[in-house]
């Protein structure tokens, strides 16, 4: 397969006129049959290389995907190519739609999965009963118990991955340490198989880095205020709450000019289109955003990413601010950093991992508790069923614990360093690259100077019109066209 | 504002909280609808699916808290001021229209099926096929499919432009904003209901009620009329109504002269959930005739008893009355008392 057909194909099948960094590359070494690890920067479309590789070869491709939003994403960027060949087997389904989508499920030329249902026989039954060519780990970074986001479903790809006749593996992933990618390697690797692997620096050339710190909320909330004021452009602010979400997203609908909006988990499905659907056609200028929650609309002009909060490791920092200026023009990413963040993120770990007790009560009562344990509950009701002894878990949740904690440490480290920011990103992900540090690359503390050194001060306001449509009959003629 | 409705659920006599957040979910057992038919809630049974018992519960401690609800062993009740409040709710909050289509569609799928079908329809006017259709289960893409396939392509667009027109007249002002800016479509991204509460100056439950409203209205209106593109759909989302499929097969046994037991030993099924079927009929199906199951010898014994409130004896404190009366036969006098006084 030579560059031009690729190209050919680009075009054919996305529209594109060129690839971005690193999705030939990949492609190619897929195309000739390679076992790839591929680590791209967000927003250099990492779903394409799959998507084209897909096409291309013969057979279903399976892609295993962490977050279910991402896989409804990915899902409808296929309906909206107008291409139906692709389906999320998910929990989203009910039991009659599951055993459709399997009894049909060759019908299917990309099968998106969430990881817990590869450990279901009748779906692995009906996987085994097609020729899977390509088999994609999304997110692989989440196999690594090293790494912040593992997720125990993960370990189990190996197997799987065996059980379906050794098919192509694809791993995936935008943030890896040296660490973190030879534990994929590791976890994933075939027998007598060997790995290439693409790695492209996490370097934003066009992302300016800063940090703003502040001694407590009110002035947080004063300063948030004056810049978003200031600033050029749509964003996205990211949250580790819900609530402060909603909270501040109202703040600045009360007290700024800008239209903002909350965006999680707790909108229903509809809402979550109209937003991202808004956000797209600049009619909402700010998003509150919980980090937990993947956003899979590309939107390419978004200007700042700002943290409210301070990330709770390097992999969602860098994940994140990754989100701005993918159209490659001038953009910025600031993170609020408090005296109580350690406090704060300390917190989010305890409410998300269940400590020594908690895991011994649930074990031993899970019949009484099992429904009431909230977020930690359904993590837990995984391992019962799963039959692992309680001492098994324990370990296990110690372990998390710990990881989480070095990766909060150094996080913090990083804001309280005084070093050029993006080579201090390098560093931690083990690139040797040096960092040519100038005006438009970062600064330890944030001045309003910036915005004007870099050209993002405010020129004009992103949204206006109003949105509330009286006329029934201009809703009509916006519905439909009279033929 | 989601306190002031749940503040309405509740009156001077004890309601268990429990029970009315069933009935606000639609939790289908014999001893949810039962209490529901007690404390007149009936109509507002499933309103809500989707809702959730600790925004529930936060919001009942909160009430508490501002003393407008006051819990005792028995349950929940209004204070003094509690009612006060009540009153002037049921002027100033907006009241739920048509009640008692509350639980004949399944609303969640109704919203998502005609939100999907409209936009479907409005890119097929504007010939436009790269679009992102909304988010929906895989059964109501599959639902819009066949509907496509069944209907006249080319008709299609004028018959629901049209029959849109023609419903949105019957609707007020708010109704009208809130149904058509839900809408999504070729140059339309819709509203959220939070974004529609802003505009309209309204509360968000608010917003949410009025589009409840009008949708279950919408496929009522759809139902009644001699023709309409959308008839398929309302069929797929209707409830097949509140009495089960299987209380309706042993109601035709009754009528056909079977004894409980034998209906049980016929039909493979236990005795006490053939008990608990009459139950169900009982409530819901006003020919339901008491005289084969309660003699008048035993409602006579107990009206003396039980006398004008038929809350307040529990099943126990009759049994230690009456030794040889069973838990069928005092729910069922129960539900004849309720519903003859």
């Amino acid at each position: 397969m030579t560059t031009i057909n690729l190209k050919e194909k680009l075009s054919e099948y996305f529209g594109f006129e060129s690839f971005m960094s690193g999705q030939e590359e990949t492609i190619k070494t897929v195309l000739s049959g390679h076992d790839t690890l591929s680590v791209l920067p967000t927003g250099t479309g990492k779903s394409l290389c799959y998507q084209l590789a897909g096409y291309l070869m013969n057979g279903t491709t399976l892609i295993v995907s962490p977050l279910l939003s991402l896989i409804q994403d990915q899902v409808s960027q296929f309906n909206f190519r107008g291409n139906g060949v692709a389906i999320g087997l998910t929990s989203l389904l009910s039991y009659s739609e599951k055993k459709y989508v399997l009894k049909n499920i060759n019908a299917y030329k990309f099968i998106y999965l969430s990881p817990e249902m590869l450990s279901q026989v009748e779906v692995t039954n009906a996987l085994k009963s097609i020729n899977v060519s390509l088999f994609v780990v999304d997110e692989a970074h989440c196999i690594s118990t090293w790494g912040p986001d593992f997720r125990p479903d993960y370990l189990n790809l190996n197997n799987v991955i065996a059980e379906l006749g050794e098919p192509l593996i694809l791993a995936l992933t935008a943030t890896a340490t040296p660490r973190i990618q030879d534990d994929i390697v590791a976890q994933l690797i075939m027998p007598n198989r060997s790995f290439n692997k693409i790695i492209r620096s996490v370097n934003r050339e066009n992302i300016f880095l800063s940090t703003i710190k502040v001694n407590d909320e009110f002035e947080k909330n004063e300063q948030l205020l004056g810049l978003l004021n200031k600033l050029d452009g749509v964003g996205i602010i990211y949250f580790s709450s819900k609530k402060k979400a909603n909270e501040i997203s109202e703040l600045i609908n009360q007290h700024t000019k800008l239209k903002s909006e909350p965006y999680h988990a707790d909108l229903t499905d509809t809402a979550r289109y109209i937003v991202q659907q808004q956000f797209m056609m600049n009619q909402i200028d700010v998003i509150c955003a919980t980090s937990a929650f993947g956003m899979g609309i590309n939107k390419k002009d978004i200007r700042y990413v700002i943290h409210y909060h301070m990330p709770a490791n390097f992999e969602s920092y860098v994940q994140e601010f990754g989100r701005a200026g993918r159209d490659g023009q001038q953009s910025i990413a600031i993170v609020f950093s408090q005296v109580n963040d350690l406090f704060l993120q300390r917190r989010l770990i305890d409410l998300t991992i269940p400590d020594a007790d908690f895991i011994k009560l649930y074990f031993k009562k899970h019949a009484e508790l099992v429904g009431l344990g909230e977020e930690k509950g359904k993590l837990l009701d995984y391992y019962y069923e799963k039959h692992d002894t309680v001492d098994q878990v324990q370990a296990l949740f110690r372990q998390r614990k710990i990881e989480k904690e070095i990766g909060l440490q150094s996080m913090m480290a990083f804001i309280d360093s005084n070093q050029c920011r993006k080579q201090e990103i390098l560093r931690h992900f083990g690139e040797s690259k040096v960092v040519q540090h100038d005006k438009s690359c970062c600064s330890v503390v944030f001045t309003e100077k910036t915005l004007e050194v870099i050209g993002l001060e405010k020129r004009r306001n992103v949204t206006d019109e109003k949105r509330l449509i009286q006329s029934s009959e201009t809703i009509m003629t916006k519905l439909f066209q009279k033929s | 504002m989601i306190e002031d409705y749940i503040l309405q659920m509740f009156q001077e006599d004890p309601r268990r909280p429990n029970v009315v957040y069933s009935i606000i979910i639609g939790r289908n057992t014999v001893s949810n609808i039962y209490w529901g038919m007690r404390y007149n809630l009936l109509d507002y049974f499933g309103m809500d699916p989707q809702f959730s018992n600790m925004l529930f519960r936060e919001n009942i401690v909160k009430l508490q808290k501002n003393k407008l609800l006051d819990e005792n062993e028995v349950g929940v009740k209004l204070t003094s001021l509690g009612l006060e409040r009540k009153k002037k709710l049921k002027k100033s909050l907006y009241q739920v229209k048509y009640p008692k289509l509350m639980n004949q569609y399944r609303l969640n799928e109704w919203s998502e099926t005609l939100t999907l079908a409209i936009q479907v329809i409005s890119e097929l006017s504007f010939t436009n096929r790269h679009y992102y259709p909304i988010m929906t289960s895989e059964l109501t893409k599959f639902n819009i499919k066949r509907w496509l396939s069944n209907n006249v392509k080319e008709k299609l667009v004028s018959q629901v432009h049209s029959e849109l027109e023609l419903f949105i007249k019957e609707l007020d002002t708010n109704a009208e904003l809130i149904f058509m800016n839900k809408l999504i479509g070729h140059q339309l991204n819709g509203l959220t209901n939070k974004q529609l509460a802003i505009e309209l100056t309204l509360s968000e439950i608010e917003t949410d009620l009025i589009y409840r409203d009008t949708m279950n209205y919408f496929a009522s209106w759809i139902e009644q009329q001699e023709q309409s593109v959308f008839k398929e759909l309302v069929q797929l989302i209707r409830n097949k109504g509140i009495i089960s499929e299987s209380a309706q097969d042993t109601m035709k046994f009754i009528n056909a002269g079977l004894s409980v037991n034998n209906i049980a030993r016929k039909r493979q099924l236990k005795k006490s959930t053939i008990n608990e079927h009459l139950l169900e009929l009982a409530m819901f199906d006003d020919k339901f005739p008491y005289q084969l199951f309660l003699t008048s010898e035993l409602v006579g014994i107990l009206t003396k008893i039980i006398g004008g409130n038929i809350d307040q004896y529990s099943f126990q404190e009759i049994q230690e009355k009456i030794p040889e009366i069973d838990f069928f036969d005092y729910r069922l006098y129960q539900i004849y008392r309720s519903k003859n006084g």
